[in-house]
């Protein structure tokens, strides 16, 4: 692992000023994509940033188409670029967006791949995993914001037109300071003005966040703006986290009473789609209990999102007014988490 | 004393239960294994690593759930990950130890298979009204509902349930199998045809397949799917147990047709894996058309099947038992309580048993069906209430009575009237009743009637002899074997 050039970047100093401090140990996987390793670095002004550097060089291991390897990765990386240079652009204050990019030798490496590409990104105090312990230690106020902040951040990647598709815990980063949460990882998204190779996985982000109709294989993205209905899903995912520990997908999949659950050669999601929303009334069944204990008299009011926003049926997700006119549309949503999470700042629960 | 003549006609008609009957008894998906799916194994691989590289609870949580999601029960760091969440279990949600509980395979509770506790109904029809309230396009909350209405005899609000269900979900094997036996509890079996032969899913569903089939030949009503049933037959994968009712199904219709020698195959493909519905139709159809197929009763809720098979057997006292079970079990079905009432009376002779088991499992029935009313007067006259056996009595309106039944309806006043006293009166309406047996050439009916005048005329001392022989030759021909060993004809000797 050391002798790959990804690795070797603790103590370089790169353009803008910036020298890397740190090397983030996370499990090997757990670099947010599957070829990038992660590093702390500051510039001289002392601004922390989280360097994300690219590592194509499994691209070169035996066994490995190399030609394909890397036109897969650096298409990946491109678009992963592209897109956040587009969010950047539009200014979108609840995404991560790189502060900087570019690429640097890494001396010493003779071989074709010595220099490095990397996106700098602002620093997040942590994702909200680290400071959600379990739902038996909710701060109310705290996620109800971080929900509202969720919901702005997908209601702005929308309006350009980008569907997440892969929102969860460990996407969502929390800044400390100014109390604010943002979404990073656009790894899995598509866009509607570049299609990309995620418009054509079946399930483009996490399995076990993912909504049903993904699952089954049931053509929901042939419209795109229908990929905005996955994100819906996975925002109201967030809410049976915070207060069950568990993504809604698992929940429901929990109270499919033994159903041995969908394979990707299912594809009659249709004719088992009522036994899922029997299950998905039951998931929230529980989940309203967990909740009142916390949420007090907030309860209705965040029972009525989730079956809004995790309905099954995608073609009756979201807010009764908008299916017809502006279906998928996040407004309502950002206005009502706003509401709650003021009433939770101020007590009144 | 009768039982309606269900000898030629018993085909797999689908059963109606609440949803966790239907599941538990593996009508609404496989029970096999499940199969490993992981759509996205580099997130999957993630979450197990953050697992193994911090062991706190919320990877633990997340990577469980997942494995779940994927069905990767053979996980050994999923299996781990879940007993570390079940050693925790008091700082984590209800949920989350329902997921590390359902990963380790801790078995859902099995249903009794008892539905008789009417009180239970009503309970059931608040809460299921509070879910329908809660979230409207739960159809299977929807049929659950109407299952429970039925079986109150609000038929009405029964039919509005199903209706809704529908509407909900007209593709799906549980609400259209549901709505076909509501249906035809309404008598209804065009109808139930209709959303059959409507659905899409009809065409390949073997068990709607076989619903249809099925309720087309009950009903001598037109089908064109037999063909499509053959050949989905010849061509399938699908597990044994998806396709026990086709197999069973087309196995009866060849039966009916005489090609005894290809439905003797059917139903040995039909037994592999069957339903308790299947097994039954095979107790039934080896009885009728007389050839013999190894079946295997140890099936759960095998109760019709069982009650079949001892009442063959002569052993009354365990088919009664089996019968109960059966009525429990199928509470808004009126044959199962017009059998237990024959063989407890018919059989046993024990017409206290009668009295009680219609009093406690099927109350609601009473009024509603004729045979049962029948036999309920017949047993109160048999232990000499007449005075109630009368009051009951007035409560038949003979003229909504099919003809079959009118002529039950004098034998049993002529019962009453013997039983009174009124001896020529009795002999007369005895012999209407049998008049009426003869044009309808219901040979059962002549012989139990003879055998009921029988039984009166020996009560007041009357020489029966001739009768007796009369009835025991009816008898045989007809295998009643119940009659050919009561009291009433043994005692000859």
């Amino acid at each position: 692992m050391c002798c790959r050039p990804a690795s070797r970047l603790l103590g370089l100093k790169l353009e803008g000023g910036w020298k890397v401090v740190e090397l983030l140990k996370r499990p090997p996987a757990a670099t947010g994509g599957h070829f990038s390793v992660s590093y702390k670095v500051i510039d001289q002004n002392g601004r922390t940033g989280f360097l994300k550097a690219l590592d194509f060089s499994k691209a070169f291991q035996d066994r490995v188409d190399t030609a394909r390897a890397l036109e897969a990765m650096t298409k990946a990386y491109n678009f992963e670029r592209d897109i956040l240079k587009k969010c950047k652009n539009q200014r979108l204050s609840k995404i991560i967006i790189p502060i900087t990019d570019g690429s640097v030798d890494i001396p010493g490496e003779i071989s074709d791949y010595k220099k490095v590409m990397y996106l700098i990104f602002e620093l997040a105090d942590g994702d909200v995993r680290k400071f959600y312990n379990l739902s038996e230690k909710i701060d109310l106020a705290w996620c109800l914001r971080s929900l509202h902040n969720t919901a702005v951040g997908l209601r702005q990647l929308h309006s350009h037109g980008i569907a997440h598709q892969d929102l969860k815990p460990s996407n969502i980063l929390f800044f400390n300071k100014k109390f604010e949460f943002k979404l990073s990882d656009l790894g899995k998204a598509s866009d509607r003005e570049f299609p990309c190779e995620n418009d054509e996985i079946p399930v483009p982000g996490d399995m076990g966040y993912a909504p049903f109709e993904l699952l089954y294989g049931y053509t929901t993205t042939n419209e795109f703006y229908k990929r905005y209905g996955i994100d819906l899903y996975l925002l109201g995912s967030m809410i049976f986290f915070y207060f069950s520990d568990i993504s809604a997908t698992q929940a429901i999949k929990l109270k499919l009473s033994g159903y041995s659950g969908p394979s990707l050669n299912d594809k009659n999601f249709i004719n088992v789609l009522p036994y899922i929303k029997k299950a998905f009334f039951e998931a929230v069944k529980d989940l309203e209990m967990n909740i009142q204990q916390k949420a007090g008299k907030l309860t209705n009011e965040i029972i009525i999102i989730v079956k809004e926003l995790c309905e099954p049926d995608p073609e009756q997700r979201g807010h009764p007014s908008d299916r017809k006119t502006l279906p998928f549309d996040l407004e309502k949503y950002v206005s009502r988490l706003n509401l709650l999470a003021k009433k939770a700042e101020l007590g009144i629960y | 004393m009768n039982v309606n003549d269900d000898y030629k006609k018993r085909q797999i008609i689908p059963r109606w239960y609440p949803f966790n009957y239907a599941f538990h008894l593996g009508e609404i998906i496989p029970k096999n294994k499940p199969q490993v799916s992981i759509w996205t194994p580099r997130s999957y691989k993630l979450k197990e690593q953050e697992w193994l590289f911090c062991k706190k609870l919320p990877y633990a949580i997340d990577f469980v759930g997942t494995a779940l999601v994927a069905n990767d029960y053979s996980n050994v760091n999923a299996v781990e990950a879940s007993k570390f969440i079940l050693r925790n279990s008091k700082r984590v949600s209800v949920l989350s130890k329902q997921v590390a509980e359902k990963f380790l395979q801790i078995p859902d509770s099995t249903p009794d298979f008892d539905l008789s506790n009417q009180k239970v109904y009503r309970k059931k029809i608040s809460l299921l009204r509070k879910y329908v309230h809660a979230y409207p396009q739960n159809a299977i909350a929807w049929v659950d509902m109407a299952f429970y209405y039925a079986v109150l005899g609000y038929n009405d609000k029964a039919n509005y349930c199903i209706t809704v269900a529908l509407n909900l979900a007209p593709e799906n094997r549980f609400v259209l199998r549901s709505a076909t036996r509501f249906y035809l509890h309404m008598k209804n079996p065009e109808k139930a045809l209709f959303f059959l032969q409507n659905a899409e899913l009809t065409r390949y569903d073997s068990w709607l397949l076989a619903s249809e089939i099925s309720v087309s030949k009950a009903f001598d009503l037109r089908t064109s799917n037999i063909k499509i049933a053959k050949n989905l037959l010849n061509k399938s994968n699908e597990p044994p147990k998806d396709l026990g009712e086709l197999f069973g199904t087309i196995g009866t219709l060849e039966a009916m047709n005489g090609k005894n020698k290809i439905a003797k195959r059917l139903f040995k493909s039909a037994l592999i894996d069957p339903n308790e519905n299947t097994v039954a139709q095979a107790e039934w159809i080896s009885g009728s058309i007389g050839f013999n197929i190894n079946i295997n009763r140890n099936i759960e809720a095998a109760f019709e099947a069982n009650s079949r098979y001892f009442f063959k057997t002569k052993e009354y006292r365990t088919s009664l038992e089996a019968t109960l079970k059966w009525l429990r079990y199928q509470p808004f079905s009126s044959f199962p309580v017009q059998l237990a009432t024959y063989i407890a009376g018919v059989c046993l002779n024990d017409f206290q048993e009668v009295l009680h088991i219609v009093k406690e499992d099927a109350p609601l029935l009473l009024d509603k069906d004729f045979v049962i009313k029948n036999n309920y007067i017949f047993s109160l006259a048999s232990l000499d209430k007449i005075e109630e056996a009368e009051e009951q009595f007035a409560s038949i309106n003979y003229i909504n009575l099919k003809e079959r039944e009118k002529a039950t309806y004098h034998a049993t006043k002529g019962l009453i009237k013997f039983r009174k006293g009124q001896i020529m009166e009795g002999r007369r309406l005895y012999s209407e009743a049998i008049e009426r047996f003869e044009k309808l050439k219901s040979e059962r009916g002549i012989t139990l009637a003879k055998y009921y005048l029988t039984r009166e005329e020996k009560r007041i001392g009357n020489d029966v002899k001739e009768m007796i022989d009369q009835v025991i030759r009816l008898a045989k021909k007809l295998g009643l074997n119940e009659l050919l060993q009561s009291e009433t004809l043994v005692e000859k000797n």
